[in-house]
C-alpha cells in the first residue's frame, strides 16, 4: 500500500513539473491522450510490480518469441 | 523558438559517449573468450558497414527525422506502425541501459539501496538535462566525454603489469562459429543501437560534415572498446572475465594499492547517462512526431518515468539480464537495427533513382 | 483549472522574464515644463518645489547698473563647494558685472547670454529651459540661477560634496598590478577609465535608473571590439528597469540577470580600474554605477572567477601555474566534505588501507556521523565567517580567536569532532576564500553534494556534480553561452583557461565575445612581435 502511494505520488509531482508544457501545447486532448497512457501504465506498472505475483516480465517473453522464430537450439 | 543546432564535435561527442555507454562495462565481445579481440573486430567492421547505412539513409532523405523517412518510404500507414515500434525499441533500449547501471550501482557500491531509488535519481538526471534541451545536453557531453579516455587509460596503465600474452591462445580454439556469433553481438551492441541517431542528425547544423564526423567519431569509440576488449583478455584471464559480472570492475580491483572503482563509476555514468539521454530523446521525438505534437519536453517526464518502472520490470535478476544481452538481445535487435534500415535504403535508392529518371 | 493555473503560471513566467514588471510604478515620464519668466511666479514655483526640503538655499540677486534686474540663485547646501560658487558664480554677477555694462539698453531676454558668454567664468555652464531639468541639476549639485525675464535657466557645475579619494580596493588586492579603485563617484569613475584607455572607441553613454534615486548609470565599452548586439541588449534590459531605488551596482546586477533564478551570477564585478580596462579590450560591456565602487562587466563567463588581473603581468609559467591552483581549490572547496563523507561512509576501499585505519582510530567513539559532523562544522565555518565581515574591527579579532579555538583544538579534545573533520574543514575553508568571486556561493554547492553524498555516495556526488554542470551549461550571459571556450568547444579560446599562455600566442580578441563579422579587426597583437625576434642572431 505505501508503495503504491508513493508510486502515485512521484508520477503526480513529474505531472505537476510538466504543467507548463502541457499548457502551451495546442492540440491538448491528443497530447494529454499519449501522456495519461504513460502514466497511468506507469503507475499501474510499478502497482502490479509490488504484487506478490508480478506480472511475467518483457525480457521472458521476447525470449520466447525470438526462440519461435528462429527456432530454439 | 530558437532552433536547436549542434556542431559537428557535439554530434561526434555524443556518438563516442552513447558507444561508449554500457559497452565500457559490460564487455560486449567476452563470450568468445581469448578470442574476443578477433569477435570485437568483426563486430566493429560490420558495425562501420551498418552506420554508413544510416548516413545513407539520412543523406537520401535529408532534413528528415526516422519517422519522417519511414512515412515517406513505406507509406502513410505502414511507416506509423514502424514508428510506433521504433519509438517502443528506444524506449526499451533507454530501460536496458537504466538497469545496466542500477544492477552495476547495486552490486559494486551500494548493496544496500533500492534499486528503483538508484535508478530513478540517474533517470532525474537525464530528465533534467533533456529539459534544458538537447543542445545543453551536448554542450555537457562536450566538457564530460573527453574524460572517458582518460579514466579507462588510468586504469588499463595500472594493471599493465598483468598483462599476459599467453591468455590469447589458443587462437580460434573452437573454430569460427563463436567468433562470428559474437561479432554479431557486437554489432547489435554497440554499433547497432546508433540507429537512434538517426532521429539526432537532423539537428546537425553543417549537414556536409556529417559523414566524417560519424566516421571519426566510431573510429575513435571502437579503438577505446578495443583497447577494453583486449585488456580484459590479457591482464584478467578470459575465463575470469567471463565469470565476472562486470569485467571492468574486476579490472579496478586488480589496480594496484588502491581500489579505482569510482573512475569505472565515472566512466559509466557519462556514458551511461549519454546513452540513456539519447534514448529517450530518439523516443520522444518519434512520439511527438508521430502524434503531430510540437514539443518533446511535454512527453519527457511521462515517457521517463514509464521506462523507469520498465527497467524494474525488465528482468528478474542479475542473471537474467546477462543472458538476455548475450542470447536474445541481437535477434530482438535485428529487425529495428538491420532489417529495416537495409529495406529503407533500398527503397530511398530506388525512389531517388526513379525520381531522376523523371525529372531528366 | 487548467486556464486559471496557466494564468498563474504565465504571470510567474512573465515576472521571471521581464525580472521587474512587478515593479514598474505606473508613474507619468514628466511632461517637459517651461520656466516661469516672471520673478514672482518664479520664486512660487522654486518654493512649491523644494517646499520643507530645508537644506535648500535660494538667494536673491540684483544684478546690472541700478540693480535692475532681478536672479534666482539656487542650490542645495551641502552639495556644492561654497568657494567655487563664491568665487566664480556670485563673485562675477555681483562684482564683475558692473564692468560689463548691463544697463536698461539691454534686452533682458538677452542678458541670459550675455552673463553665460561673457560674465561667468566657471567652467561647465549648461542652458536649461525645462524646470524639470532645472530640478535635476539642482539635485545633483549644480547651482542654477535664474533670470527675471528669460525662459532660459543657467546651471553651473558648482558640485562639491564629500568623496572618498581614490584608494586601495578591499576585495581585490594585487602585488604587480595598480593599486588604484573605483570610488562611489561617477565622474571619478569614469575618469579612472578613460586614463587607461585613451582612445575616442571608449564610448561612456549615460543614463538615469531609479524614480526616486534618479542614480547616474554608464555603459562603458571600446567600438570596434565590443560585439554591438551586447551593448544594444544592454541598454535594452536597462531601459526596462522601472524601480525606485538603484543604492548599488548589485540592484542593477540583480535586475538585468539572465537567469534571475540560478544560483551563479551571469554578471561579474570588480573594484580595479585595469582589471575592468582589461575586459573592455577583450570586448566586454562595463555598467558604472553611481554611488557603487563596484563596476559591472558583461557578459560573464564561468572562468573569470578564475582569472585576475595578476595573471597577465606575471610570467606566463607562473601564471599557468596559479591557475591550475585555482582550479583546485576550487574542486577541493566544492568536494573537500562531500568526498570525505563518501569515502568513510561507502568507499572505504578506495581509500588506502594506513589512511581507513587512521581515520577509524580518529574516529572512535564520536557520538555523530560523519555526514552530522560534515554539517556542524560547515555551518559553524560559516557562522564565523559572516560573524568575521560584520563585526566591527576590534571585534573581529575576538571572533577569530573564538573560532580558531572552536573550530580547533578544543572541540576535537571534547570529542565532539575527530581530527580528519577538523582539517577537511580547514582546507576547504582556505580553497573556497581562492575564488573570491564564487565564495558566496560554494556553500550552497557544498552543502548539496554533502546531502548526495550521505544518500548516495559517490554516486549521489557524480549525479549532483552532472546536474549542476548541465545547469552551468544551460546558462547564458547577455547571448554568450556561460561555460565558454569549453562548451562550446573554442580551441584557441583555451589559451586563457587552464593555462594563461604567453601573450603572444593570444593575438586574437575573444571570439566568443567579440562575435565573428568578417569586417572587424580581430587581432589584438601583431603577429611579428614573437620571442624569436629579440634572439639578437640577426
Amino acid at each position: 500500500m505505501i508503495t503504491a502511494a508513493f508510486i502515485i505520488g512521484i508520477f503526480i509531482l513529474i505531472m505537476i513539473t510538466d504543467l507548463p508544457y502541457l499548457i502551451s501545447e495546442k492540440k491538448k486532448s491528443r497530447l494529454l491522450i499519449i501522456y495519461l497512457f504513460f502514466i497511468l501504465s506507469g503507475i499501474i506498472l510499478g502497482i502490479l510490480l509490488d504484487t506478490t505475483n508480478p506480472p511475467e516480465n518483457p525480457s521472458t517473453l521476447i525470449t520466447n518469441m525470438v526462440n519461435f522464430i528462429i527456432g530454439s537450439n | 523558438m530558437q532552433k536547436v543546432r549542434l556542431s559537428g564535435i557535439q554530434l561526434g561527442m555524443l556518438f563516442v559517449g552513447f558507444l561508449y555507454g554500457s559497452s565500457s562495462l559490460l564487455n560486449p565481445a567476452f563470450s568468445a573468450l581469448q578470442d574476443g579481440w578477433l569477435a570485437f573486430l568483426i563486430g566493429w567492421m560490420l558495425g562501420i558497414i551498418i552506420i554508413a547505412v544510416y548516413i545513407s539513409i539520412y543523406l537520401l532523405n535529408p532534413s528528415q527525422t526516422l519517422i519522417g523517412i519511414l512515412k515517406s518510404n513505406f507509406g502513410r500507414f505502414l511507416g506509423t506502425v514502424i514508428g510506433i515500434l521504433y519509438a517502443w525499441y528506444f524506449l526499451h533500449l533507454a530501460a536496458i541501459v537504466l538497469r545496466d547501471f542500477g544492477e552495476f550501482s547495486l552490486l559494486v557500491i551500494l548493496p544496500n539501496t533500492p534499486l528503483p531509488f538508484i535508478i530513478g535519481c540517474f533517470a532525474a538526471l537525464c530528465v533534467y538535462s533533456l529539459k534544458k534541451g538537447i543542445e545543453v545536453t551536448a554542450r555537457t557531453g562536450e566538457l564530460l566525454i573527453p574524460l572517458i579516455p582518460l579514466a579507462s587509460l588510468i586504469v588499463t596503465l595500472g594493471i599493465a603489469r598483468l598483462i599476459d600474452f599467453s591468455n590469447i591462445k589458443p587462437v580460434l580454439a573452437n573454430g569460427i562459429k563463436p567468433v562470428l556469433t559474437t561479432g554479431f553481438g557486437v554489432l547489435s551492441f554497440p554499433f547497432g543501437e546508433t540507429v537512434c541517431f538517426l532521429m539526432v542528425f537532423p539537428l546537425l547544423r553543417k549537414r556536409s560534415t556529417l559523414r566524417k564526423t560519424v566516421f571519426i567519431s566510431t573510429v575513435i569509440a571502437g579503438l577505446l572498446l578495443l583497447i577494453i576488449v583486449v585488456r580484459d583478455i590479457l591482464a584478467l584471464n578470459p575465463q575470469l572475465t567471463q565469470r565476472a559480472a562486470f569485467p571492468a570492475e574486476l579490472a579496478s580491483k586488480l589496480f594496484p594499492v588502491i581500489n579505482i572503482y569510482p573512475l569505472i563509476l565515472l566512466n559509466l555514468l557519462i556514458g551511461g547517462t549519454i546513452k540513456v539521454i539519447v534514448c529517450l530523446y530518439a523516443s520522444a521525438a518519434a512520439i511527438t512526431e508521430l502524434s503531430g505534437l510540437s514539443d518533446y519536453k511535454a512527453l519527457l517526464s511521462s515517457i521517463t518515468g514509464f521506462s523507469v518502472t520498465l527497467s524494474i520490470w525488465l528482468y528478474d535478476n542479475v542473471m537474467q539480464m546477462f543472458e538476455f544481452a548475450v542470447s536474445t538481445y541481437p535477434y530482438y535487435a535485428l529487425p529495428f537495427q538491420i532489417i529495416i534500415p537495409v529495406l529503407l535504403l533500398i527503397i530511398s535508392i530506388i525512389r531517388r533513382t526513379s525520381e531522376r529518371r523523371k525529372t531528366s | 483549472m487548467f486556464k486559471r493555473l496557466s494564468k498563474i503560471i504565465g504571470l510567474r513566467k512573465k515576472e521571471n522574464s521581464s525580472s521587474n514588471t512587478a515593479m514598474a510604478a505606473d508613474k507619468k515620464q514628466p511632461m517637459v515644463e517651461g520656466i516661469p519668466t516672471d520673478i514672482n511666479d518664479l520664486k512660487a514655483r522654486v518654493r512649491r518645489e523644494f517646499d520643507r526640503c530645508e537644506d535648500i538655499v535660494i538667494r536673491t540677486l540684483e544684478i546690472g547698473q541700478d540693480n535692475f534686474i532681478e536672479m534666482l540663485v539656487v542650490y542645495f547646501d551641502g552639495l556644492v563647494n561654497k568657494d567655487t560658487l563664491n568665487a566664480h558664480v556670485l563673485r562675477p554677477l555681483l562684482i564683475d558685472a558692473r564692468i560689463v555694462p548691463l544697463d536698461k539698453s539691454v534686452n533682458k531676454r538677452t542678458i541670459v547670454n550675455i552673463i553665460e558668454r561673457n560674465l561667468l567664468d566657471n567652467c561647465e555652464i549648461l542652458e536649461l529651459t525645462d524646470f524639470n531639468q532645472c530640478v535635476q541639476n539642482i539635485l545633483s549639485g549644480n547651482t542654477v540661477l535664474f533670470t527675471e525675464g528669460s525662459d532660459i535657466a543657467l546651471a553651473t557645475c558648482t558640485k562639491g560634496f564629500a568623496t572618498r579619494s581614490v584608494d586601495k580596493p578591499d576585495t581585490e588586492s594585487s602585488v604587480r598590478g595598480s593599486r588604484e579603485g573605483f570610488v562611489e563617484s561617477f565622474r571619478v569613475n569614469t575618469s579612472l577609465l578613460r586614463r587607461r584607455i585613451r582612445t575616442s572607441s571608449l564610448k561612456i553613454e549615460e543614463m538615469t535608473i531609479g524614480q526616486q534615486t534618479n542614480t547616474k548609470v554608464g555603459i562603458a565599452y571600446v567600438e570596434g571590439i565590443v560585439n554591438k548586439r551586447i551593448v544594444d541588449e544592454v541598454i535594452s534590459r536597462l531601459s526596462k528597469i522601472k524601480i525606485d531605488g538603484v543604492l548599488g551596482s548589485g540592484t542593477l546586477e540583480e535586475l538585468i540577470q539572465d537567469a534571475p533564478l540560478s544560483l551563479m551570477p551571469t554578471v561579474a564585478n570588480s573594484e580595479k580600474p585595469d582589471k575592468v580596462a582589461g575586459k573592455l579590450l577583450e570586448g566586454r560591456v562595463a555598467i558604472i554605477t553611481d554611488g557603487s565602487p563596484f563596476v559591472l562587466t558583461v557578459p560573464c563567463l564561468f572562468i573569470e572567477a578564475f582569472q585576475t588581473s595578476e595573471d597577465y603581468y606575471s610570467l606566463p609559467f607562473i601564471a599557468s601555474f596559479i591557475r591550475m591552483l585555482r582550479f583546485i581549490a576550487f574542486v577541493i572547496s566544492m568536494y573537500g566534505p562531500a568526498f570525505y563523507v563518501a569515502m568513510v561512509g561507502f568507499h572505504q576501499s578506495v581509500v588506502p588501507f594506513k589512511l581507513v585505519v587512521t581515520i577509524a582510530a580518529a574516529r572512535q567513539g564520536l557520538p555523530f556521523s560523519p555526514f552530522t559532523e560534515a554539517f556542524i562544522m560547515g555551518l559553524t565555518f560559516e557562522l564565523l565567517r559572516e560573524a568575521g565581515i560584520r563585526m566591527p574591527k576590534p571585534v573581529g579579532q575576538a571572533v577569530s580567536i573564538v573560532g580558531a579555538l572552536v573550530l580547533g583544538e578544543a572541540s576535537i579534545r571534547a570529542g565532539i569532532t575527530g581530527a580528519p573533520m577538523v582539517i577537511v574543514t580547514a582546507i576547504t575553508a582556505i580553497c573556497s576564500f581562492i575564488l573570491t568571486p564564487y565564495t558566496d556561493l560554494l556553500p550552497f554547492a557544498r552543502f548539496a553534494l554533502l546531502i548526495a553524498a550521505n544518500v548516495l555516495g559517490l554516486i549521489g556526488i557524480a549525479l549532483v556534480s552532472a546536474a549542476g554542470l548541465v545547469h552551468l551549461c544551460s546558462l547564458r550571459s547577455f547571448g554568450v553561452p556561460f561555460m565558454a571556450p569549453f562548451a562550446p568547444l573554442n580551441l584557441s579560446g583555451l589559451k586563457d583557461t587552464f593555462i594563461r599562455a604567453p601573450l603572444w600566442t593570444m593575438f586574437t580578441r575573444p571570439k566568443e565575445l567579440t562575435g565573428i563579422h568578417p569586417d572587424q579587426n580581430r587581432v589584438r597583437m601583431a603577429l611579428e612581435i614573437s620571442p624569436e625576434d629579440y634572439d639578437g642572431n640577426e
